[in-house]
């Protein structure tokens, strides 16, 4: 009888339950609202957002929850699985919808919309990224993703009238049916192969296939490397990214990039022992080590994402590109670990993704504050902002110092422990030339990226007053935010032991003792 | 299962015989017909008709209101009726209760599209209330207006200004 199992289940999905019903209040309460009164739904949104949190915290807390084996965490007849992973990314997505939401209500650019849609849509996005991170059924995977995608859609294109939000949703909506196209062509050969829905299925194929299975993993990548911004599927990102709002920008540069790569690790994580998807001449019983193997797949990813997004982003003038561009260059650095495939890759990359959400969410605050003092998304036109109000662009300079990497900021420590694992796998593995590359050409690209970082600060520092940046006056709030964002980011560089462990919590792998990290 | 590439050597020569029955087909008969255009033979085929104006019109985006509220009733249809068939199995287990919550959870969340629609005046065809309430009122239904209305509006919509901030255009966003 699968009744009553059900409804103990639907406990585990109560954030989730949360926001979708959220959304639909949030919808219901703007229909009897008078029109100056729409933006009270940002103030209910947060609420609602605090209320999944809460719980969200309680399943993260709760370790009786997946004390059970990995097959036993499956839920709803194994479509969802209920493990620290889900618990970990849902948490995370959660902050970063709130800061969202916080981030709209004091934007400018959304003042005179409607807010009730736009906030239901904010909260089924976020809901539908947490199931996809949760998901281990294919089909749970493609509902998922289409349904944070289709929300992105409408979100992008939100400000109705203007002409670069309509080209921004129609270019995400093309680009992303295309995509999600090849994904479920993909998925569908690999049922074709397999004979089931299961991700655990894909240990079921056998040698003789695998000359068919890397090429349909290849379609399945294609779809996911849409979500991520990967590069040679980021053609969208540019447009997309300049013609949303502000928060709505934000909201795609993680919790919608943070979806597709949790949903890959979903994919590809059973398979990281140390050197199962090691490339080249590794012939085992295991999937994925084939001549022209997934490894390769990732290393082409992460080489094109890096070199594409930080030269494109050395030309921007347009602070919304120039972060796309920067987004489509960290989706390069977060696939660099894929390469290596060593069960501490998997953590740095959970590592490096709260560090990327902080900064990111910070430097788009930042802008949306600038933004509604100057008007301006250009970045030429954002001088002298240092003396005008120096706490935001000291905040902001953090933020940015961390997306370089620099030491005095947590991104360095993410970036040191993303690029380690490629070396750490080249010193145990056969193949040192193909480790070495990635992190040769990730370094390289970072140094690179540090010209535009530091060009946006040098503008706002040591440049002339513009007479738009004479209005510029930060409140207390701003400030008190900014701070919130970039504080985090020079502490976790002090200490960084805590975010490890809960990182190797939630991928269920044994937690170190301090005196061991630091040691490395 | 075992010799899957060799299942899609079969699409493939299931691939290669349709490509060439069709072009094939095409470019034998391209080297028999005679060549012989004329204004009347390139004109547009419209089920014999003589073809009236252009076909890139634009459509009045309340039909696509319409079909979208119909949507909702026509999954809601699809839906129940699955459901009907498997609630006596449903009673006689004794969880007829959950059943029913189940699917009025289902179909409440469908009447709030409705009311949605309803609410922002997707279904009152014949006046459209501007939702900003000021400024210009759309103009009227495009399949009825004349071949000046039509200009009009084109070029109404194509020099629409750009400011930097858009917060101007953002007025007449709804």
């Amino acid at each position: 009888m699968p009744a009553p199992v059900l409804l103990g289940e639907l406990r585990l999905i109560l954030p989730e339950l949360i926001l979708c019903g959220g959304a639909l209040f949030v919808l219901v309460y703007d229909m009897f609202q008078r029109r100056e009164r729409s933006q009270r739904c940002g103030v209910l949104a947060l609420l609602i957002v605090g209320l999944a949190a809460w719980d969200g915290i309680r399943l993260w807390m709760v370790p009786g929850v997946w004390a059970a084996a990995p097959a036993q965490t499956a839920i709803f007849w194994g479509m969802l699985s209920a493990d620290p992973l889900w618990a970990f990314f849902r948490l995370l997505f959660l902050a970063a919808a709130g800061a969202v939401i916080l981030m709209s209500v004091f934007s400018h650019e959304l003042w005179r919309t409607r807010a009730g849609e736009y906030y239901a849509l904010l909260l089924i996005a976020t809901a539908s990224a947490s199931f996809a991170a949760a998901a281990c059924n294919f089909v749970m995977l493609v509902l998922a993703v289409e349904t944070l995608s289709l929300s992105a859609y409408v979100l992008a294109g939100y400000l109705k009238g203007e002409r670069p939000a309509a080209e921004a949703s129609l270019k995400y909506l093309l680009f992303g049916s295309v995509a999600s196209g090849v994904m479920l062509y993909g998925l569908s050969l690999l049922y074709g192969l397999t004979g089931s829905l299961d991700l655990a299925s894909l240990d079921r194929i056998g040698p003789e296939n695998y000359p068919v299975f890397i090429p349909v993993l290849a379609l399945v990548l294609v779809g996911l490397g849409f979500k991520t911004g990967a590069a040679p599927f980021h053609f969208w990102a540019p447009d997309v990214y300049q013609g949303a709002p502000t928060p709505v920008t934000a909201f795609l540069a993680t919790v919608s990039k943070g979806a597709g790569f949790a949903a890959l690790i979903r994919v590809v994580s059973p398979h990281f022992d140390a050197g199962s998807l090691a490339p080249y001449g590794m012939r085992t019983v295991d999937v994925f080590a084939t001549p022209t193997d997934l490894s390769s797949l990732f290393w082409l990813l992460a080489v094109l994402s890096m070199i594409v997004g930080n030269f494109a982003a050395l030309r921007q003038r347009d602070i919304k590109r120039l972060l796309a561009y920067s987004s489509i260059a960290h989706a390069g650095y977060l696939f660099v670990p894929f390469t290596a495939a060593n069960p501490s890759g998997l953590s740095a990359v959970l590592f490096y993704i709260i560090v990327y959400f902080l900064a990111t969410i910070g430097v788009f605050a930042g802008v949306v504050m600038i933004h509604n003092r100057t008007g301006t998304f250009e970045i030429g036109r954002w001088t002298g902002l240092f003396h005008r109000s120096p706490v935001i662009v000291v905040g902001l300079g953090v933020m940015l110092w961390s997306l370089i990497g620099l030491p005095p900021t947590a991104g360095f420590v993410g970036k040191w422990k993303l690029f380690f694992a490629p070396v750490e796998a080249a010193a145990a593995g056969p193949l040192p030339l193909f480790h070495y590359s990635v992190v040769f050409v990730a370094l390289l690209t970072s140094v690179v990226s540090l010209y535009y970082y530091i060009g946006i600060l040098k503008v706002m520092c040591f440049s002339g007053t513009d007479d738009r940046a004479l209005r510029f006056r930060s409140g207390p709030l701003e400030r008190a935010c900014i701070l919130a964002l970039a504080l985090p980011l020079i502490l976790i560089q002090l200490q960084w032991q805590p975010l490890t462990d809960a990182t190797l919590r939630a991928l269920g792998q044994p937690v170190r003792s301090a005196s061991a990290e630091v040691a490395r | 299962m075992d010799h899957l590439l060799f299942n899609f050597g079969l699409v493939a020569v299931f691939l290669i015989v349709g490509f060439a029955f069709v072009y094939g087909a095409l470019l034998f008969g391209s080297l028999l017909r005679p060549r012989l255009y004329g204004r009347d033979k390139m004109r547009i085929y419209e089920c014999g008709e003589p073809t009236i104006g252009s076909s890139w019109i634009r459509y009045n985006i309340r039909f696509y209101m319409v079909a979208l509220v119909f949507l909702i009733f026509d999954v809601e249809i699809a839906f129940l009726f699955p459901v009907a068939s498997v609630i006596t199995w449903f009673r006689d287990a004794g969880l007829g209760l959950l059943a029913y919550a189940e699917i009025v959870t289902f179909v409440v969340i469908l009447l709030i599209g409705f009311a949605y629609a309803w609410r922002y005046g997707n279904l009152d065809w014949i006046s459209p209330e501007p939702a900003t309430g000021k400024g210009v009122k759309p103009p009227t239904s495009l399949l009825v207006a004349g071949r000046a209305e039509l200009a009009l509006a084109a070029q109404r919509s194509t020099a629409a200004p750009r400011t930097a901030g858009g917060e101007e255009t953002a007025s007449s966003a709804e």
